[in-house]
C-alpha cells in the first residue's frame, strides 16, 4: 500500500513541477527588453537570419542555427549553433550574444526558456506563411535594431512581387501542384492543407492537389494517382535523397500522374521556396513563372 | 566455497533454457571470505567504494569547472559564494546564471540519473539472474519512448490542451506514464496465481519492444520535419533540459528507488541461488520480485522522461562493477550508484565541450564509448 502512495505522490509532484515551470513561462512572456545597442545578434531560424541581412545588420550576427543557409558567403563565417531543438544553452551564452531572435514556433522550447532567464534579451519574432512574411519580420527587429528604411524597400519590393505575381497568373487554369517533402526514397510526404507548402503553391497561383487532409501525411501510390497533380514541387535536396529526377520518376504511382507522364517536376532551394524570406517574392515569381510554362505547355498539348 | 557459482545460471521454463556461463573465480577475487549469509564478500570491494566516493566528487568538480564557457576557477568560487550570499560579486548577471541556473543543475542531473540507471540496471540483472538483463527489457524503455514519440507526434492534434497546460513537459510526463504502464502490463502478463515467472516476463519484455517499437516507427513515419527532429533528439537523450525545479522533483524518487534497492541486496543474492532455494530460506520471493520492478520502474521511468534515452549504461555499470569486486548485491548496488552518476556526468562533459558551442546528444556518446570499452573488459576477462 504504501508504494502505492509513494507513486501518487510522485505522480502529484511532476504534474506539479510541470504547472510551475509553465506559469514561470508564461510571467517571462510580459518582460520587455528596453536595451537598444546590440552589437552581438544571434538567431536561430533561416528566415530571421537572412532578413537581419537585409536590414544591414549582418555585421552583428554572430552566432546562426543549422537552418540559416542565405547568405550563404555570409553565413559560413558564423558560428554554427546547431539545432534550435538541440541547443546548448551554456554554448549559447559563452558567445556574449547581447539579443538572440527565435521563430515564434520554437519559442516555448525549455533551452529558448533558459536563456530568457539568463536575463539575455530574447525577441520573439513570428514567421508566417505570407508574402508579407519578411515584412512583419522586418519591422519587428527594426522595431529593435533600427533599419526602417530598408523595411520599406522591403515593402516595396513586396508591392512588386504582388503585382508581378497576379500579372503572370491572371488567365490561365490553375495547375495542381503537389509538393512532397522527401526524406530518402523510404520516407516521403506530401502537404496538405494549412502548410507552408500549401501557401506557396496558392501565392504562385497554383492549386495543391491535395484537399483532403491538414499538415504533412505518407505519400502514397493510390492517393498519387487519386490527386492526379499537374506538377510536383520538391526541395533540391529532397530530389538528391530520392536519388535524383529519373528515380522519382519510376516510383510507383508518379508515372501515372499527369505530373509523371510529362515530367513536370520543379526543385528549388529549401529556404528560398519555404523559408518565407525576403527572398519569398522572388521565390513566388519563380514558381509561378515555372508553373506558367507547364500550364501554356498543357494548353498546346490539348 | 559455497553454493553461489557466479553467473552460471539456467532459467528453465518448458523447452526454453538460457545458460549463461562465466568463470566463477571472475566475480568472487580469489582472497574471497566468508560473509555470514554463506556468500562470497570480495576484498577488492573494500577499496573500491572510497576510491569511486573521491572519484564522484572529482568528476563533480571538474565539470562544474570545465564548460564551453570559460570561468576561472576564481570566479566560479566568487559565484557560488555570491549565490548563497557569504561575498558580494560584480561578474554579470548572465554569467552568474550560467553557472547557478545552467551548468550546476546540469550536473546534479547527470549524477541523478547516472545513479538511478545504474542501480536499476544492477537490481533488474540481479532479478532475471541474466546479464544481458537491462530496464529496457521489462519494457521500460520501449514503454516510455512510445508515450513519448506518441505526445510528440499528438501535440497539434489530440493533445493540445494538454499542451497547453504543461508545454513541453508533457513529453517527460508521457514517458513516465508510458514506462511505468508498460511494465505493470508486462509484470501481470508474466504473473499467474500469485507468481511471477521471469521467464515470461523476459519474453514479455521482448514482444511488448517490439510491439512499442512498431507503433513508434508508425509514428516516426508519419511525422513531419519538426516532430522527426524532437523524436531524434528525445530519442538520443540529453541532459540540456535540467533545472532546479526538475531536480527538487526527481531527486526524491530516484534517491528513494536506489535506497529502497539497495535494502534488498541481501533477497536479492539470495535470488541468485535460485528462486526455490531462495524461498527455502526464508525470502518471499513474490514479494522481492515485485519491488525491484516496481522501483526501477519509477526510477528508470523518471530518468527515462527527464532526459530521453541514454543507452548502455544500466548494462555496462553493474558489469564492470561485478568484475572488480563481484556479485554481492550490498557492495554492486551502493557502487552501481557511484560509478553510474561518474559515467553519466563525464560523458556529458563530453557531450557538452566536444562540438562546442553546438551540443552531441549523450545517448550517442555513452554508446560510442561505452561499447568498446565494454567489449574490451569482455576480451580481457575471457583471456583469464
Amino acid at each position: 500500500m504504501t508504494q502505492k502512495y509513494f507513486l501518487l505522490l510522485l505522480v502529484a509532484l511532476l504534474f506539479f513541477s510541470a504547472c510551475q515551470q509553465q506559469s514561470a513561462a508564461t510571467q517571462e512572456e510580459k518582460v520587455e527588453p528596453t536595451i537598444t545597442d546590440y552589437e552581438r545578434i544571434i538567431s536561430l531560424s533561416g528566415a530571421i537570419t537572412e532578413t537581419l541581412f537585409a536590414l544591414g545588420h549582418g555585421d552583428k550576427v554572430i552566432g546562426i542555427d543549422v537552418t540559416s543557409t542565405y547568405p550563404p558567403e555570409e553565413v559560413s563565417q558564423r558560428t554554427q549553433l546547431g539545432h534550435v531543438r538541440n541547443l546548448n544553452v551554456e554554448g549559447v551564452l559563452s558567445l556574449e550574444p547581447d539579443l538572440i531572435l527565435v521563430d515564434k514556433k520554437d519559442a516555448g522550447n525549455p533551452a529558448i526558456q533558459q536563456l530568457r532567464q539568463s536575463e539575455i534579451a530574447v525577441l520573439v519574432v513570428p514567421v508566417n506563411y505570407t508574402l508579407e512574411a519578411p515584412v512583419e519580420i522586418a519591422t519587428t527587429i527594426a522595431a529593435k535594431l533600427g533599419g526602417h528604411a530598408e523595411v520599406q524597400a522591403l515593402q516595396e519590393k513586396v508591392e512588386s512581387a504582388k503585382a508581378q505575381l497576379s500579372a503572370i497568373t491572371a488567365d490561365r487554369k490553375n495547375p495542381k501542384v503537389l509538393f512532397i517533402y522527401a526524406r530518402g526514397a523510404g520516407s516521403m510526404m506530401v502537404a496538405g492543407k494549412n502548410t507552408s507548402a500549401d501557401a506557396m503553391i496558392q501565392l504562385a497561383g497554383g492549386v495543391n492537389a491535395v484537399t483532403e487532409f491538414e499538415g504533412f501525411k505518407a505519400l502514397s501510390a493510390e492517393a498519387l494517382i487519386l490527386a492526379q497533380p499537374d506538377v510536383l514541387l520538391l526541395f533540391e535536396s529532397g530530389l538528391q535523397s530520392v536519388g535524383g529526377m529519373e528515380k522519382l520518376l519510376e516510383m510507383p504511382g508518379i508515372e501515372q500522374t499527369t505530373a509523371g507522364k510529362h515530367q513536370q517536376v520543379i526543385a528549388m532551394d529549401g529556404l528560398y521556396l519555404l523559408g518565407f524570406t525576403p527572398r519569398v517574392g522572388e521565390a513566388a515569381i519563380e514558381l509561378a513563372e515555372e508553373l506558367q510554362a507547364i500550364a501554356e505547355k498543357q494548353t498546346d498539348n490539348s | 566455497m559455497p553454493v553461489l557459482r557466479g553467473w552460471l545460471l539456467t532459467l528453465n521454463s518448458n523447452d526454453i533454457t538460457y545458460q549463461i556461463e562465466a568463470e566463477p573465480e571472475d566475480w568472487t577475487a580469489s582472497s574471497a571470505i566468508e560473509h555470514p549469509s554463506g556468500l562470497v564478500l570480495s576484498s577488492t570491494g573494500q577499496w573500491l567504494r572510497p576510491l569511486l566516493i573521491v572519484l564522484t566528487i572529482f568528476t563533480a568538480l571538474i565539470s562544474l569547472f570545465v564548460g564551453v564557457y570559460d570561468l576561472s576557477f576564481s570566479q566560479i568560487i566568487e559565484i557560488i559564494g555570491a549565490s548563497i550570499g557569504l561575498t558580494e560579486t560584480d561578474i554579470s548577471p548572465a554569467v552568474q546564471y550560467l553557472l547557478i541556473n545552467i551548468r550546476l543543475p546540469r550536473i546534479c542531473l547527470g549524477l541523478l540519473v547516472g545513479a538511478g540507471l545504474s542501480v536499476s540496471g544492477a537490481a533488474i540483472q540481479g532479478l532475471f539472474r541474466n546479464p544481458l538483463a537491462d530496464p529496457s527489457l521489462i519494457g521500460i524503455t520501449s514503454g516510455g519512448m512510445l508515450f513519448a514519440v506518441g505526445s510528440i507526434f499528438l501535440a497539434n492534434t489530440i493533445l493540445v490542451e494538454l499542451n497547453a497546460v504543461f508545454g513541453y513537459a508533457t513529453i517527460g510526463l508521457s514517458a513516465f506514464l508510458g514506462s511505468f504502464l508498460a511494465t505493470i502490463l508486462i509484470y501481470r502478463l508474466s504473473s499467474y496465481q500469485g507468481v511471477t515467472s521471469v521467464t515470461t516476463m523476459l519474453l514479455a519484455g521482448i514482444a511488448m519492444t517490439a510491439f512499442c517499437g512498431a507503433i513508434t516507427g508508425l509514428m516516426t513515419y508519419l511525422s513531419d520535419e519538426d516532430q522527426l527532429r524532437d523524436i531524434t533528439f528525445w530519442s538520443l537523450g540529453s541532459l540540456s533540459g535540467a533545472t532546479w525545479s526538475m531536480i527538487w522533483v526527481i531527486a526524491g524518487p530516484i534517491l528513494g528507488a536506489i535506497f529502497f534497492l539497495v535494502r534488498l541486496a541481501r533477497p536479492l543474492d539470495l535470488l541468485m541461488l535460485g528462486e526455490r532455494e531462495a524461498n527455502y530460506l526464508g525470502i518471499s520471493v513474490q514479494k522481492v520480485k515485485r519491488r525491484v520492478i516496481l522501483l526501477t520502474a519509477i526510477g528508470v521511468g523518471i530518468c527515462v522522461s527527464v532526459c530521453g534515452i541514454i543507452s548502455f549504461v544500466a548494462l555496462i555499470v553493474p558489469h564492470m562493477l561485478r568484475i572488480i569486486s563481484g556479485p554481492t548485491h550490498r557492495a554492486l548496488l551502493i557502487n552501481a550508484a557511484m560509478l553510474g552518476a561518474i559515467l553519466i556526468t563525464l560523458a556529458d562533459l563530453v557531450a557538452r565541450i566536444v562540438i562546442a558551442p553546438a551540443e552531441l546528444p549523450i545517448g550517442i556518446l555513452t554508446a560510442i564509448l561505452g561499447a568498446p570499452f565494454f567489449i574490451g573488459i569482455l576480451l580481457k576477462n575471457r583471456s583469464q
